[in-house]
Formats: C-alpha cells, structure tokens, sequence
C-alpha cells in the first residue's frame, strides 16, 4: 500500500482490575491505508473496543507506538468516534450536535463555514428534516447518523466506529451500512470500523483485521476483493464470510475450492 | 450555549425577583409619620436569656426585662441598671401594678373551687412568708433558678444567693395588686370586637376571696372525694415566682403552721414537678408544675388545656384573657421585679438621663435599640414610657412605628 | 384544545377534591372541639385571610409580613445556590478535593438548621443576616448533594465525546457536566427552596426579627389567636405551592429530554 495513514506498532496494554491482572492487547501491529475501510474483528473481549480508544487517545497503551501521517488537512483533529449507543447530547438539537466539536475553541472554525459543514452533513446523512429536533425525538437510526455527522464535523483524519450499528435492527443496520459506504465515497474519509458481524465486515471492508482470543494479536489480515455494491448472497460473498467466521473462531481453514 | 439555557433563565429570575423585592417602596411607608420632630428609639424581641449577651457584644444598646437576669448582668458587669418600674413614667402608674400573677381557667375554678381556693390560700401564704424570711426564700430561688453550682460569667463566676441578694432588693411580693392598664392590651382589643377586658372580666375574686377565708382559719377547706390532678405552668428563669418556689420546697412549715401544704413527690428533686396538695395530711390534688419559657405560650397551653393554669406575667395573661381566653386572674404575686439596664459606659444612670440620651442618640441618626421579651410587662412599660417622653417606637429592622398610648 | 383542558380540568380537580374534603374534616372537627386553642375554625381563619391589609393583631399587614419573609427567603435562597453550585461541580468533577470535603459534609448535613441558631446571633449580629444565615443553612446542602450527585451522574460517554472531540477541562464542565448535570441540580433547587421556606419559622424566632411570616405565627401563639397561626400557614403553603409549580415548569420546558435517552 501506499503510504499508510496509521501505523501501529506492537501496541500493548493491560488491565488491573483490583488483584486480577487482565491483558487485553499483547502486541498489536497493523498499517491503514488513506481512504480504506478497515474493519477489526475478533472474539469477544479479545480488547477491540479497547484498541479502538487507544488509537483515539481515550486511553494509554502501555508499550508500543502509533505512527500518524501528517496528512494534508493541517489542524483536523486526527481521528473522531462514533460509539455504539451514539452518545448524542439529549439537551442539544440535531444541529446543536453535529456542529458541538465546531465550537470548541481547539477547532476555531469561523461562524458561516459552520454552518457550511454542518449544512452539507446535514444533507448527506438525510437529516435535513429533522435539524431542530431532539435526540428524544429520533429513532435510533437517526441518531447513529447523527453522531456520525458530529463525528465527521470535524474532518477528521480517521473515522472510528464502535459496533456502531449492533443496537440497531436488520434493516436500519443495512440502511446505515450503505450510508457508510456512501460518505466514504462523498467525503474520501479513512474509516476504521469494529464489529461483531461478519456479513456487515465483509459487507463494507477493504480489509479486515482478525484478533485473537486475549491476550490478542493480529492472528490474520484478510483482502476483501469484491467490489462494490456487495451481494450478501453472492457465492463470493458467502464464502469470505464463512472464511472469516472460521478464522474469528479459531477453527481450522477447510480445504479451499 | 444551548445546554445552559436553564441557568441563565435561573439567574435572571433571581435577580429581577430580588431587585424587585428590595426595590419596592417599603410597603408601610404611607403609615409612616413623619417623624422628623419626633426622637426614635428601636425596639426589638428577644428571649431572656439572650439579652446579656447581645448588650455585651454591642449588638443592642439596653435591655428591660425581669429579675434575675437584671442582678445577673449588674454582678458580672455586664451592664447598670438605670431605672426600675417605679421609676417609669407615667409616674406612679407602676410602682403598684402586679407583674406576676396567679392564673387559673374558668372551668377548673369552677370544677374544683376547693382546691383553687387553696392553692390561693397557699400562693398568699407563700408570699407572706418570703416577706417574713428573706433570707430563706433567697436562699431556696437561688438553688431552683440557677442550681447549686457558681455562675458564668464573662468575666468570671457568680455565686447564685449574691445575684439573689441584689435582686430580691426589686421586688415587693404582695397578693394585692390590681394588674395594670396595659397599652399593648388595649391597642391589640381593638381589633376584636367581643372582648372581657375591664377590671370585672381580668380577675376574680371569689376565689381568692374563698382562699382569703381558709387561710385566716375561718373557713375550713372542704376536700372531695375525687382528686383532681391540675397542671400549673411558671417560668422557672424568674425570680418574681419565688413565693412558689418557697411554697413548695418549704413545704413542712406551711404543712405545721395552717395544715393544707404542697409536697413534692421527690422531694431531693432541684425543681419539682409532680407535688400532692394535702389537707390535714389527706391528699387533695396533684398539682404538677410544668416549666415553660414564655408567658403567651403557657397562656396558649391553657386554652389549649392541657395546663390547668399558671404563674405568669400579668401582661401575657391580660392579653389572652382580653382576646378571650377563657380564664381569670386571682391574685397577684408580686410587683417590681423589672429592670431598665444599659451598658456600664453609657452617659445615663437614671430615667431622665436616660431619655436624654435616646434623644441625643437618635438627633445623631443612631437610634438606641432597646430589646425586651414581646408581649411582657416590660415591653409595655417602656412603651408606656418612651411615649410620655414623646419618643416613638419602630420595630427594629423596619420602619414600622407602633405606638400603643 | 377543549380536549386537553378538559384532561387538565380533571387532573387539578382530584388534588382540590382532597383538599376540600380535608377543609371540610377540619371544619368538622373544629365545631366537635369547640376550642379555638385547639382547633380554630375556618371561617376565623379566612377572616383573616381575606383582610391582607389590615393589621393583624396590632402588627403589620398579612401582605407586608409575607413581603418580609418572601425578601429573606429568597435572598437566602439564591446565595445558597451561588455557593452551593459551583462547589458542587468542584466536588464532583474532582476527586481529590471531594477526598477533602466530603467527610465534613457529612458531619455537618444533618444538623438541622435551628442548631445554628445561637451560633447566627454571636457571628451575624442581630438582624436580617443571622436570618439569612439559618435560610443559607437550610437550603444549601440540598443543593450541594444534588450538585454532586448531578455531575457524578453525567454519562462517562458523553465526557469522552467531548475528549473526543478536544474539548479542554473547562469546556467539558461547560458543555457536558453542567447541562448533564442539570436536571439533578434543578431538583436540588426544587427541595432546597421547600427547605428554606420552611425555616422562615425558625429563623424568624431568632432575636431581631420584628416582621415575618414566621414572627407572625410565634406572636399569633403567644397571643393565644391560632386562626392567625392557621392563616400563617396556609399562605406558606400556598407560595411554596407557587414555587414548586414553577420549577415544575422549568423541570419540562428545559429537561424534557431527561429520561428519555
């Protein structure tokens, strides 16, 4: 690949919880590329979310580096998150939202270009009818878009996605899927995306790191070729799928076809 | 920002509701005469017990309340006394005017004449015998007002029976006096329009009258078979209920000298409650002394019955009575007992300079503040006065003036 | 329209159902008692009610007593919160200074504000400041409690968005813990004014006060008039009725959200 935009090397890190010692993470090592969706999957507990912080600067590994391309947007903050349960401020309007990382004083962003963005991601994430509503108000879909439109405000170098779309149904899931898809395209973003659901890793990935059981490493590095719009019942589709399924589970590979 | 709408609503109405508050013209202004010629004095309530401290810490500039608490603040040094009842204008109108009486409801009287004939009969005896053993009725107020231990003072301790001594000097115990014509009284009646007030509706003599017959022997006191049990509140931080407290710790002579006594029931108690009222030895009542700290409120609780009646401030029981609290007055207990103090540096050592010095005070827009227990003889004494002086009264902290002449 | 009036016609009419059946028990019973001292009448005490601007036994008016109370207690009231407030946020958002402070918050929370009434006299002098002091004492721990309790209780999630995001220190309290705090708070204000209204009565006992809803009811007792009493209280209750109704209407214009996320 070219130039990655995010290096990490030998990432580590262990919990102390009281008299138990707990590591999570022994030693994570991957590159993402600029423009890519890279999903990390895993067993639970295997410390995806936690690797997830760690790169966003939530939390401290204990050894190893991150390296960050400078990139050419000087100032974005380097990456920005969506969690699982959205996490909107419920005293804030959609649009109070989506534009709260604008006002704070790191971003100085002038009054008419806020309202430029947050225009333009009010359009893309299809909120435009709901900018003066509450977080209360929506459906759960909607507010997961929300907080993706608040977490791409800021132009970030990196989008982090949390299992973003687990607490949501089917049909909602794959709604927000294809909107994923569709701001990687608008918006060129890098989005690097954990997930329980292979359909959905296979879905949206370029590629898709593959942790083990705790303490985790990278037990594998899968390419997905496929391209876009993915069939979910494609025979091609499937079988990745069920490669990934597999390898998650730590059960042997089949003999491929 | 959005989120912090709530506070600032809250802050806004905070302030508008404040500035509104303070800003309105004070509500009582049109009653407020002009009273550019008049000299002011501020008068403000407080509990007996407060008063020294507030003198000694400045906050107020002369107290009038009763003995001992006048003797306790001369003896520590706290403040001097410059005027008693005699000396307060109108001249004369309290030198013989009862301060502390002997309360009873209508319907014990009614119920139990007997017993309140003796407990009359008793009230005079003892008031007849503090005046024939000073030393002996001082000796036992010290031990039920302040204990046995010495007191504290700022400045050092007391010996209970010296405060005794220098206050038991203002006082005239007598059974005689006729309640006085109170201000306070007669300006708080007009507002009701059915009212007892009048010398026929303050007091009753048929009680008294009947004690009078027993004590002098000729009459003997009839006891019933049922035995009432009578609860008598007093106010146990005044020295003017000394005739009670000789009457009951006393209690062997008045048993030896008329045959009807007060005994306790625990009789090593420092202040009795529970006492039998025995007649040639028989019971006749339970009478149970309940300690109360205000005259108004022991005169509630009788309305309320649940005291059968009380030793009292006569202004307190006037003022209910007035107001139709359905009981009586039968007999004094003593006169005086009061006391004007100012602090020891003040420019005053009588009444006149006194006056002078309100006068001078308020001329300099620093008006004396003058505190004493509402609703008490005392607060209708220097009422009384500084009105004969010309002075006018506010409540302190207002600009309220009330003048009860 | 009609509809929703008619829903709230029915609502309000439940609580004054009770309440005049308890007007009615009390009427009741003070005609069975027969003693004012017990049990004043209703009719005495809206006589006095329905004269706010006459004199009340000798005094002042119902309207320039209950202006008395009102300025202190809401005086009180607001320095409470303007203290209460900002060391509640303090104490939540930092540990090591609640380390320091909670145990003597503890000590001193339950002490029922007439405790301090001795203490007002000798450090605030006679007059309207040792009042405001008991008032202070009264309402401020309501908030403070709440103030904590608010800011503890603020998602973890949403200070990591605002982390997330590069929201300073001071900007997350800004953003995030005070308006994520805020409904908490603003119950803390509900209570704490229900408190200091009530310790107008005791405050009101202390030397120096002349005037006052609660001076009124002390006098009204020592004067043996409990319909003045009677009317005292009702009109407590009635402002602190007010009150509530009003920070009720806060708590939904501004914190419908509360709940619901």
């Amino acid at each position: 690949m070219m130039d990655p935009i995010l290096s990490l090397d030998k990432i580590t890190k262990t919990f102390y919880d009281d008299e138990e010692i707990c590591p999570a993470l022994a030693g994570i090592s991957f590159d993402v590329c600029a423009n890519e969706i890279l999903c990390i999957m895993g067993p639970s507990g295997c410390g995806k979310s936690t690797l997830l912080r760690i790169i966003e600067g939530l939390e401290l590994a204990d050894t190893g580096t991150i390296h960050e391309a400078p990139g050419n947007k000087a100032g974005s903050p380097s990456a920005a998150m969506v969690f699982q349960d959205h996490a909107l401020f419920p005293w804030l309007s959609v649009y109070e939202n989506i534009v709260y990382g604008l006002r704070l004083a790191a971003q100085k962003i002038p009054a008419d270009e806020v309202k430029e963005r947050a225009e333009a991601l009010l359009t893309l994430t299809h909120l435009d009818s709901f900018v003066h509503s509450f977080p209360h108000q929506l459906s759960g879909g909607m507010k997961q878009r929300v907080a993706v439109a608040r977490a791409l405000a800021v132009k970030p170098h990196i989008l982090l996605m949390d299992e973003p779309f687990s607490a949501l149904d089917t049909f909602t899931r794959m709604e927000l899927e294809d909107e994923v898809l569709r701001i990687r395209l608008a918006m060129k973003t890098t989005i690097l995306l954990v997930t329980h659901n292979p359909e959905e890793a296979v879905y949206l990935a370029d590629r898709i790191v593959i942790l083990s059981e705790r303490p985790s490493v990278v037990s594998e590095i899968l390419t997905v070729n496929l391209p876009h719009p993915r069939d979910p019942a494609g025979p091609d589709f499937i079988q990745i799928r069920e490669l990934v399924t597999r390898k998650v589970r730590g059960k042997p590979d089949p003999i491929l076809r | 920002m959005q989120g912090l709408k709530p506070i600032y609503w809250f802050i806004l109405a905070g302030c508008f509701l404040l500035t509104f508050l303070f800003l309105i013209p004070h509500v009582t202004a049109p009653r407020f005469e002009d009273s550019n010629e008049r000299p002011t004095a501020y008068l403000l309530y407080a509990s007996a017990g407060s008063m020294s401290q507030l003198l000694n810490t400045n906050q107020i500039d002369a107290f009038i309340i009763w003995e001992p608490v006048v003797a306790n603040a001369e003896l520590a040094k706290i403040g001097k006394r410059v005027a008693v009842p005699s000396d307060l204008p109108p001249q004369g109108k309290w030198t013989d005017a009862a301060s502390c009486v002997l309360v009873l409801r209508d319907d014990v009287t009614e119920q139990n004449p007997e017993v309140s004939a003796l407990l009359s009969a008793l009230t005079t005896a003892g008031i007849n015998r503090t005046r024939e053993n000073p030393e002996l009725a001082k000796k036992i107020t010290a031990d039920w007002v302040f204990g046995k231990n010495p007191i504290l003072t700022p400045k050092g301790s007391l010996y209970p029976i010296a405060v005794e001594n220098r206050s038991f000097d203002n006082m005239v115990f007598t059974a005689y006096a006729e309640p006085p014509e109170s201000g306070i009284v007669n300006h708080v009646r007009d507002e009701k329009m059915d009212s007892r007030y009048g010398p026929i509706g303050r007091t009753s003599l048929k009680v008294s009258m009947r004690g009078d017959q027993i004590l002098s022997g000729s009459a003997v006191p009839q006891i019933t078979k049922n035995i009432p049990t009578l609860n008598i509140g007093y106010i146990p931080s005044s020295d003017n209920f000394a005739p009670l407290y000789v009457m009951v710790e006393d209690y062997q002579y008045f048993c030896d000298r008329y045959g009807f006594c007060l005994v306790p029931d625990d009789k090593d108690a420092s202040r009795p409650v529970h006492c039998t009222l025995l007649v040639q030895g028989v019971p006749a009542a339970h009478i149970n002394l309940v300690p109360g700290q205000s005259g108004g409120g022991i005169m509630t609780t009788i309305g309320q019955k649940s005291l059968e009646g009380a030793y009292v401030g006569s202004v307190p029981a006037e003022l209910q009575i007035a107001l139709g609290n359905p009981s009586s007055i039968i007999q004094s207990i003593n006169t005086g007992g009061s006391g004007l103090v100012v602090d020891d540096d003040d420019p005053c050592k009588d009444w006149n300079s006194f006056v002078r010095w309100v006068k001078n005070r308020s001329d300099a827009n620093n008006p004396v503040i003058i505190a004493t227990v509402q609703s008490s003889i005392q607060e209708d004494m220097i009422r009384d006065a500084l009105a004969y002086e010309n002075i006018s009264v506010k409540l302190y902290g207002t600009d309220f003036e009330t003048t009860y002449s | 329209m009609v509809l929703i009036l008619k829903q709230r016609i029915r609502e309000y009419g439940k609580g004054i159902a009770i309440i005049v059946l308890l007007l009615v028990v009390w009427q009741g019973a003070a005609l069975i008692i027969q003693n004012n001292y017990i049990l004043p009448k209703l009719g005495e005490i809206f006589t006095v009610l329905l004269h706010p601007a006459s004199p009340v036994l000798g005094g002042q008016t119902l309207i320039e007593n209950t202006y008395v109370s009102l300025k202190e207690v809401l005086t009180g009231f607001f320095c409470a919160a303007a203290i209460a407030i900002p060391f509640g946020l303090l104490i939540g958002w930092s540990s090591e200074v609640r380390a320091y402070l909670n145990p003597v918050i503890q000590i001193l929370r339950p002490v029922p504000p007439i405790a301090w009434m001795p203490f007002a006299i000798a450090w605030f002098g006679i007059g309207i400041n040792s009042v405001l002091f008991i008032i202070v004492m009264g309402a401020f721990f309501p908030i403070l409690i709440n103030t904590v309790d608010g800011v503890n209780g603020v998602r973890r999630r949403w200070i990591e968005v605002a982390e997330m995001l590069h929201a300073t220190a001071f900007e997350q309290v800004r953003t995030v813990v005070v308006p994520g705090a805020l409904p908490v708070i603003w119950t803390g204000l509900r209570v704490s004014f229900g408190v200091a209204w009530m310790c107008v009565v005791a405050a009101e006992m202390l030397p120096g006060t002349t005037a006052g809803l609660g001076f009124l009811i002390m006098y009204a007792y020592n004067l043996g008039q409990l319909q003045v009493i009677g009317a005292g209280m009702i009109i407590i209750g009635l402002i602190g009725l007010c009150a509530d109704t009003l920070f009720r209407a806060g708590q939904v214009r501004f914190f419908s959200w509360q709940g619901k996320e």
